[in-house]
């Protein structure tokens, strides 16, 4: 008993959670890096067997098509790594027995941190899959675009966590959690987006969608970077408007600016994560 | 009877079907040769000066040219890099009118200049469908896409400089008739076209080689067979193979000698120009990065090994 | 007297309109073993919620002695309280193994890194886990996530235990190592805080009992003394032979009169017509007496010399249990009436 030491400020609580989260979620670890590097070697490797199919014209290019399942799989493992990162806690009442044992700021943090490490390894295997594979197929060097990617896809991921686990914060049940996160980023900011461009065409860039600032992960990949970040293709004749003799013109906003989409996952994520803490803080089990 | 579980049945079942799947799409191509076979990689190969000697070349080769007239970009630098990328390939069958347009049109005919050319020649009455009936050859290749950067002494722009065709036709008894075609297709088109400012050059095999080798020619396996049989048939008087190197003895200046080495791959290796006392007056070597790919597979694959084993290792401890 | 380790102050906790607990009063001496007994919906739970920082009181406060410091404001001692271990309500875990759980759980609380093994080995064995402890808590049975949930409320050696319905799920013999430990606890010192529902386990083992309904605390004592607040307990007498039933009546009305100085005289009928009953089928007396100890001693020596041609006494004990139940029946149908209930 002497040979304790009790400090208010060590991390050491915070540090044996996110070991303990490192095991507890390890065999949801595995299945997702199994995904993903399957999905990587589909793509990257499997696919590019059949001499047909080809090869993208550059490194880049080829960073890019192999990005487009990114946000997916960052998507998917997001919502189940946290979904139930505060809300099981209450929903399968582990709290009662976790919480007298560690404050809950340090609690929240260490398994955050925990299951963070873990998506990000998801994610740092699929880059240095595609990275391999692009030095492979295009005898390197590695385009330096796809580290500054990489580190767009890191913050994403983080943003996406700290969103999830705010819903985790409030949600009772795991499953609906997953759900509910799967359903807003999947379909819900894309629609708004939609509806956003429709009523108010590029003078509103919808900043406020994850899902756009994620677009900013193969967007850097771009030479140059889209200028301007606002197209329209309009289909169909002249005369304006919809019907047939008109024309239809579908705008589409490509990605954000590298400075305000790196400025607004920082927000996401800090805003987020404090106020899940918070409400997990007052919430009571 | 040995007794499997249903579950692994079933995941048995998935990987001989996904297996039967794979083999069937990998090897399809492959059977539907017949003696030679393509052996094209998607993958990307780093070409590079490695010598050239400017004044060797003027005395020799032609006094006012340069490399940069053989290959595009800085290849008149030491030192100057190209890089190519195999994008993928495709078996086909090509007819007369493709051979015309895909080998012989765009190498003596800028692209302005070919679709004028077409349409003159339809107005002719030479469009693909009486080309083709006149003259029935067929010839089987691999035609492959690939995305170029231009030699450069500084870095590889982002974008590729172009992306051009590689042939690799299945049979090199091909080239005899392809050669034979085109002189008579050649003979009667100038004909015709006396009166305006196109004109078909006439070509003998040594020049038809040539301009091949120097346009995207690559060769199937077994590749000294091969370009044996491609010389003997065409009747190439100065062109000579060893093993997979295409030997050109040609005069500009004075005599001198190219030889191209074909790689596995039936893609040119390397690109030499000698005097005839054998000087070197240029070379273009090719280098890939494949073993820093599998040195870092076999790092990868020895990490994983070691990692599974201290897992065993660690679970085999005796649980207190 | 040991120091106070523990005090509640006008402890309050509602949801919404519902008063869970009301005012609360207590306090909790070093080494003693307290039980807060009530009926579902008392409050008993909600109480220790409070002692673990896991609900906040909407008014009073729980002052705690730390490290042998001052009284503090549970509320206001920002880390957790090491010091303290708890099992509330059914314990649940999440799905890793019983020995990944207790290290994490040590760790957590500080236990000394290089002795943790040795104490997960220790506990382990004590609570017969030793083969399950390297398994995942899913294929534990009911019982054995109990003993884990006590496992892990003593892992790291806490001054304060605090247990909530700790013989839930556990069969009577494992019911009975536990009461075993709790006294090994005592022992050494520690202050051991149990909630429950059953009466039997709860009086077996503590020195104290606070009874709690509808939020408040309605008798806080030794059973002993809170027995004396119905001015009734009781005596059971087994004898050596069955009593003749033809002279049952008079022998029954010569132990009133001898006895009557010393029986309970205002004898709740509820509770018995008679101060002085036979039980053919035990072979025993059951005799209310007035409480107080000295008529214990009177009693016993009454029995002996002036019915020793009668009987033979061979066992005369006071249960605890019983006469808990009836002080608790007693003060719960009093706080009901209170309340309004009928």
């Amino acid at each position: 008993m002497e040979k304790r030491t009790y400090s208010l400020t060590a991390i050491k609580p915070v540090l044996y959670t996110v070991v303990f989260e490192l095991k507890k979620q390890k065999k949801k670890f595995y299945f997702f890096l199994a995904i993903t590097i399957l999905i990587g070697f589909l793509l990257g490797y499997i696919l590019q067997l059949i001499p047909s199919s080809l090869l993208a014209d550059t490194q880049t290019e080829f960073f890019n098509t192999g990005l487009q399942f990114i946000s997916f799989i960052t998507l998917f493992a997001a919502c189940l790594f946290f979904s139930g990162i505060i809300c099981s806690e209450f929903n399968k009442k582990t709290g009662a027995i976790v919480f007298p044992k560690i404050n809950k700021y340090k609690l929240i943090v260490g398994k955050y941190l925990g299951n963070l490490i873990l998506v990000m390894a998801i994610i740092t295997v699929y880059y240095f899959l595609l990275g391999i594979l692009g030095f492979y197929y295009y005898a390197g060097p590695i385009s330096p675009k796809l580290f500054y990617s990489y580190g767009i896809a890191l913050l994403y991921v983080i943003a996406l966590s700290s969103f999830v686990t705010f819903f985790s914060s409030f949600m009772r049940s795991v499953n609906i959690t997953i759900i509910s996160t799967l359903i807003i980023l999947l379909m819900g900011f894309s629609i708004v987006d939609q509806i956003v461009v429709l009523i108010f065409a590029g003078d509103f860039e919808p900043l406020y969608s994850l899902s756009y600032l994620g677009s900013l992960i193969t967007g850097i990949l771009n030479t140059p970077f889209p200028d301007p970040r606002y197209v329209e293709f309009t289909f169909g004749g002249e005369g304006g408007g919809f019907g047939p003799g008109g024309h239809f013109t579908f705008g589409q906003w490509i990605t954000p600016s590298i400075g305000m989409g790196i400025t607004l996952l920082v927000v996401n994520i800090v805003v987020f994560f404090i106020l899940a803490a918070f409400l997990f803080k007052r919430r009571q089990l | 009877m040995i007794y499997i579980k249903n579950k692994t049945k079933t995941s048995l079942l998935s990987l001989i079907l996904l297996g039967m799947i794979m083999c069937g799409v990998l090897f399809t191509p492959a059977l539907a040769s017949s003696n030679y076979q393509s052996t094209l990689v998607k993958g990307t190969d780093i070409f590079t000066v490695s010598e050239y000697n400017d004044a060797v070349w003027k005395t020799t080769v032609n006094n006012s040219t340069n490399p940069s007239n053989w290959f595009e970009g800085e290849t008149n630098i030491t030192g100057a890099k190209s890089k190519i990328t195999m994008k993928g390939w495709r078996d086909t069958t090509w007819e007369i009118y493709d051979v015309l347009t895909g080998i012989f049109m765009t190498e003596f005919f800028s692209l302005e200049e070919i679709y004028p050319l077409l349409a003159l020649m339809n107005n002719l009455g030479y469009n693909e469908t009486t080309i083709n009936a006149n003259y029935t050859n067929n010839y089987k290749i691999s035609y492959g896409v690939r995305s170029v950067w231009n030699f450069t002494s500084s870095d590889y722009p982002d974008e590729q400089s172009y992306i051009d065709g590689i042939k690799v036709f299945k049979n090199p008894l091909d080239f005899k008739s392809m050669l034979d075609d085109y002189s008579n297709l050649s003979a009667e088109l100038n004909e015709k076209l006396f009166f305006t400012p196109y004109s078909f050059p006439s070509l003998n095999a040594d020049e038809f080689l040539w301009n091949l080798a120097l346009n995207g020619l690559a060769i199937a396996k077994p590749q000294s067979e091969y370009l044996e049989d491609l010389i003997d048939e065409l009747g190439c008087e100065n062109v000579t193979s060893s093993g997979s190197t295409l030997i050109f003895e040609r005069y500009g200046e004075t005599e001198y000698t190219v030889e191209i080495l074909y790689g596995n791959e039936g893609t040119i290796s390397s690109f030499l120009v000698k005097d005839v006392d054998d000087n070197i007056i240029f070379r273009i070597v090719s280098t890939n990065s494949e073993w820093i790919f599998y040195i870092t597979l076999i790092v990868l694959a020895v990490c994983g090994v070691v990692l599974v084993a201290y897992i065993i290792v660690k679970k085999r401890k005796p649980k207190i | 007297m040991s120091e106070v380790v523990m005090k509640f102050e006008n402890l309050t906790k509602k949801y919404g309109n519902f008063t869970a607990v009301n005012e609360i009063n207590l306090e909790v001496r070093r080494g003693e073993i307290i039980g807060l007994v009530g009926p579902n919906g008392a409050g008993k739970t909600t109480t220790i919620k409070m002692m673990a920082k896991i609900l906040r009181p909407n008014s009073g406060r729980i002052l705690i002695r730390t490290n042998h410091s001052e009284l503090e404001d549970l509320q206001k001692v920002s880390s957790t309280i090491t010091q303290i271990g708890f099992l509330i309500d059914i314990p649940s875990f999440y799905n890793m193994t019983a020995y990944q759980l207790l290290r994490y759980f040590a760790n957590l609380q500080n236990y000394p890194k290089d002795q943790i093994d040795e104490r997960i080995n220790e506990l382990i064995t004590l609570f017969k886990l030793t083969e399950w402890k390297h398994e995942k808590v899913k294929t534990f049975s009911k019982g054995m996530v109990q003993k884990l949930g006590m496992i892990q409320a003593i892992i790291h050696d806490p001054e304060i235990v605090i247990l909530d319905e700790p013989q839930t799920g556990l069969d009577p013999l494992a019911r009975v190592e536990i009461r075993r430990y709790i006294r090994k606890l005592q022992s050494q010192g520690k202050t051991i805080f149990i909630a429950s529902h059953m009466l039997y386990e709860i009086s077996e083992v503590c020195d104290k009992i606070a009874l709690i309904n509808y939020g408040s605390i309605i008798g806080f004592d030794t059973v002993e003394n809170l027995a004396l607040v119905l001015k009734t307990s009781e005596i059971n007498c087994v004898l050596l032979n069955p009593l003749n039933p033809s002279e049952l009546e008079t022998l029954l009305n010569r132990l009133s009169e001898k006895l009557n100085s010393y029986l309970d005289q205002n004898l709740d009928p509820l509770i018995s017509k008679i101060p002085i009953k036979y039980y053919p089928e035990q072979q025993g007396l059951k005799i209310f007496y007035d409480g107080r100890n000295e008529s214990k001693g009177e009693i016993l020596k009454i029995l002996i010399k002036d019915f020793e041609s009668d009987f033979t006494v061979i066992s005369f004990t006071q249960p605890k249990t019983s006469q808990l139940e009836r002080v608790y029946a007693e003060m719960v149908k009093e706080n009901n009436s209170n309340n309004g209930d009928v």
